[in-house]
């Protein structure tokens, strides 16, 4: 991290390591993640006040709703970055594609852990099989699929080729997905739909605080893991 | 307070999953400087 | 005259993840040339000489025919090359005669059956030709290889390795022929381990080492041994354009087909499979058909099955004897492949399907039936269509994975998933199933399924090539 082994890297005709290019890019995320995360937790627990109908189990919805939009931006990214792979051929882009399905991966899991938890609390189940919560689990068994295809391709140029096809079929499929079990049942309630009567000012506030803080999480661990990514790639580099 | 359990439990879940693999990353990214630095050194 | 067709590569690198094996190489080899490339085991020879068949990709740098960039390559630059490994390219359960026919075909030679009478003179393949390719000797084998490779008289021939487990007699027999064309005036590549080879008929060799070009020098090579007339080998065939897509599609959709009907492989095992299935449905169902909707969806998970299996085998037989470079090195477009295996896929799923729907409604849906027949037959062959896209497409993906067979249900599932929705429930009202209270119409689940094959099939036609660009 000090200037001091760069410029011997520089003479000796070496590159600094790439993770602290990146980190040297965006010094300021890491801190402002940090932050935005105090912050959600006022606004999530303290500023944002009790549903009359559901109670404090209701503040579930600050992390689950954002992290499931997020969820669906993340695999955006797979599908823009398998892409320009295909395209351009670009190892980046497959680095890209590989962290964002990851941390998509991740988020996904969340939204799924949380909405069980707020659905046993509020329904009595963990489960139901209405569309919301089937097309998610489809979702959630797509980004699987595409980490799971990279498990088991070893060579790199293949892995990227392979995998870039998968995301762009995996995200062409997810509307459709949708449609399909739209319907075939209907029971999931719409967040900002006429059951609740939409949601009092304050609470959406907490709500986009949490959507600002879960984007900057999102965007810190994808960079997180591109920097541990390329310094895998540097460290196992076969130096002859 | 209905569900409270509930609500603790899911951010407790959120917390562990996005900290915990946060931790895991940043300690192998410490680790893999390391072993990079020790490289070029030696090198 | 052979048109001119130099090789160049130019600061070519290829990598195997981290195995580097060429390293910012350069290498002109001009039209006529005779060379002999050299190099320890895994120092590249191999990969540079698939590099320059268009059958690898390289990691940086260009590999250019005759000025064309490989990757660029349309079919007049395929057709330029005939390509020769330990490998035989063809198919096991075909004769040695509708292996030449159908690589002739794609490579557009204008008389096949003449072509192949020529090569079986020059070649002594007249007790090979009419015998399943996979039963054959090495040295036959060989020679049947040989002559596929030159059914459409390449300038360039590309031989890796073809002196191993040869006897001298073949040996020989290979050195005169390559002596031959290369009088003739094609530029012949062949990678041999042992150096003497180098000497019989190279004017070049060159050695690889650490990823580069070590050594380049002119050979003089030893006296020829007395030729046997073998006029009939520097003939080149008349040559029509190749294929256009549809034709070759319809060309692989054909020879699929031949083979399945050799083998009985998939639909053997596919429809075995369907059936057991639903037999034992049957058994568990309760009496008096028990939940339609629940039926349907066992008889759309055994076929969707026998489609993985059958789709899985099919893309299987092409990793045997590498038989799927042979079609990389068609000089038509790779999407051909794919609609062809689309094609043979779909054509044996409807066999299975003639057989396993009727079985279905016989045992497992009892009671009253208001069959719509043609609902039903629409339905089916629309779900069929998506899961014969799907499967097709990534079994290219997973044929090459450590998990094989395996790996290809758990890509396809989550992906068709829409697919089965629909399948099942107008399937169940195609046979009478009550629908529900204020539901979606079949014409929308139609529409669906339509749209579903519609994107997924753009799609995979658009990605087909980049699965075919390196094995």
């Amino acid at each position: 991290m000090n200037s001091q082994s760069t410029s011997q890297l520089d003479r000796a005709g070496g590159q600094a390591p790439a993770g602290k290019n990146i980190r040297r890019k965006w010094p300021i995320l890491g801190p402002l993640t940090l932050v935005s995360l105090i912050v959600f937790v006022y606004f999530a627990f303290f500023f944002a006040p009790e549903d009359a109908e559901q109670g404090q189990t209701q503040r579930i919805f600050y992390i689950h709703v954002p992290s499931a939009w997020i969820s669906f931006v993340g695999f955006a990214v797979v599908f823009a970055s398998s892409i320009t792979y295909l395209t351009k051929r670009s190892q980046k882009a497959d680095r890209l594609a590989e962290a964002s399905a990851t941390i998509g991966l991740l988020f996904t899991t969340v939204v799924l852990v949380t909405g069980m938890m707020w659905g046993r609390a509020i329904w009595g189940v963990y489960w139901t099989w209405d569309p919301r919560l089937t097309s998610y689990l489809v979702l959630w068994l797509l980004y699987l699929a595409y980490i799971a295809l990279r498990a088991y391709i070893p060579d790199p140029a293949r892995k990227a080729r392979f995998s870039a096809i998968l995301g762009i079929i995996a995200f062409l499929d997810v509307p459709i997905v949708y449609l399909s079990v739209l319907w075939w049942r209907t029971l999931h309630p719409h967040v900002f739909g006429p059951g609740g009567g939409g949601m009092p000012g304050q609470m959406l506030a907490a709500m986009f605080v949490g959507l600002f803080t879960f984007t900057l999480v999102f965007i810190y661990l994808v960079r997180l893991r591109l920097q541990v990514g390329a310094l895998t790639d540097a460290v196992e580099e076969d130096q002859s | 307070m209905t569900g409270a359990p509930f609500l603790v439990f899911g951010y407790g879940l959120a917390t562990v999953l996005y900290g915990g693999y946060f931790l895991r990353m940043a300690l192998l990214r410490r680790t893999l400087q390391h072993q990079l630095r020790a490289k070029l050194e030696v090198g | 005259m052979p048109v001119p067709s130099d090789l160049e590569f130019r600061q070519i690198s290829k990598s195997f993840g981290r195995n580097h094996v060429l390293k910012g190489l350069d290498l002109t080899i001009p039209a006529g040339s005779f060379v002999a490339l050299m190099g320890a085991n895994g120092a590249g020879k191999t990969t540079l000489l698939r590099l320059a068949g268009g059958l690898a990709v390289p990691t940086s740098g260009t590999v250019t025919v005759a000025g064309v960039d490989m990757r660029k390559a349309g079919p007049g630059l395929r057709r330029m090359i005939g390509w020769v490994s330990h490998e035989s390219l063809l198919y096991a359960d075909l004769t040695g005669r509708s292996n030449l026919r159908f690589h002739a075909n794609l490579f557009g030679v204008a008389d096949p059956d003449a072509r192949i009478a020529e090569l079986a003179e020059a070649l002594d393949l007249h007790k090979v030709l009419d015998r399943p390719a996979g039963v054959l000797s090495r040295g036959n084998r060989q020679r049947l290889t040989l002559a596929r490779a030159l059914l459409h008289g390449p300038d360039i021939l590309l031989l890796d390795e073809p002196f191993t487990g040869l006897d001298e007699a073949s040996a020989s027999r290979l050195i005169e022929i390559l002596r031959l064309l290369h009088g003739e005036g094609r530029t012949i590549i062949l990678t041999v381990h042992e150096i003497a080879r180098a000497y019989e008929g190279a004017t070049r060799l060159i050695v690889i080492e650490n990823g580069k070009v070590g050594v380049d020098r002119a050979v003089v090579p030893n006296t020829p041994t007395e030729l046997a007339p073998l006029q009939q080998l520097t003939t080149r065939p008349a040559l029509i354009p190749p294929p256009n897509l549809w034709r070759a599609a319809g060309q692989v959709a054909a020879k699929d087909l031949r083979v399945e009907w050799r083998s009985r492989d998939m639909v053997g095992s596919a429809g075995l499979f369907s059936f057991i299935v639903l037999i034992t449905t049957s058994f568990t169902t309760p009496p008096g058909g028990g939940t339609q909707g629940v039926t349907t969806g066992i008889l759309w998970i055994s076929l969707l099955f026998a489609v993985l299996l059958g789709v899985g085998r099919s893309m299987g037989r092409e990793s045997a004897d590498r038989a799927i470079e042979g079609l990389m090195l068609a000089p038509t477009a790779r999407e051909s492949v794919f609609l062809g295996k689309l094609l043979a896929g779909m054509i044996m799923m409807s066999v299975i399907e003639l057989f396993v729907v009727p079985m279905f409604i016989v045992l497992v849906t009892t009671g009253q039936m208001t069959t719509n027949a043609l609902e039903l037959i629409g339905t089916v062959f629309l779900a069929t269509l998506g899961l014969v896209i799907v499967s097709t497409l990534f079994s290219g993906v997973a044929a090459g994975s450590r998990l094989g067979d395996s790996l290809l249900p758990l890509l396809v599932m989550p992906l068709v998933i829409p697919l089965m929705i629909a399948a099942v429930e107008t399937t169940r009202r195609a046979l009478g199933g009550a629908t529900a209270v204020g539901a979606v119409g079949v014409p929308q689940w139609i529409g669906l399924l339509g749209g579903f094959d519609l994107v997924v099939g753009v799609a995979a036609f658009a990605t087909f090539a980049f699965v075919m660009e390196e094995q």
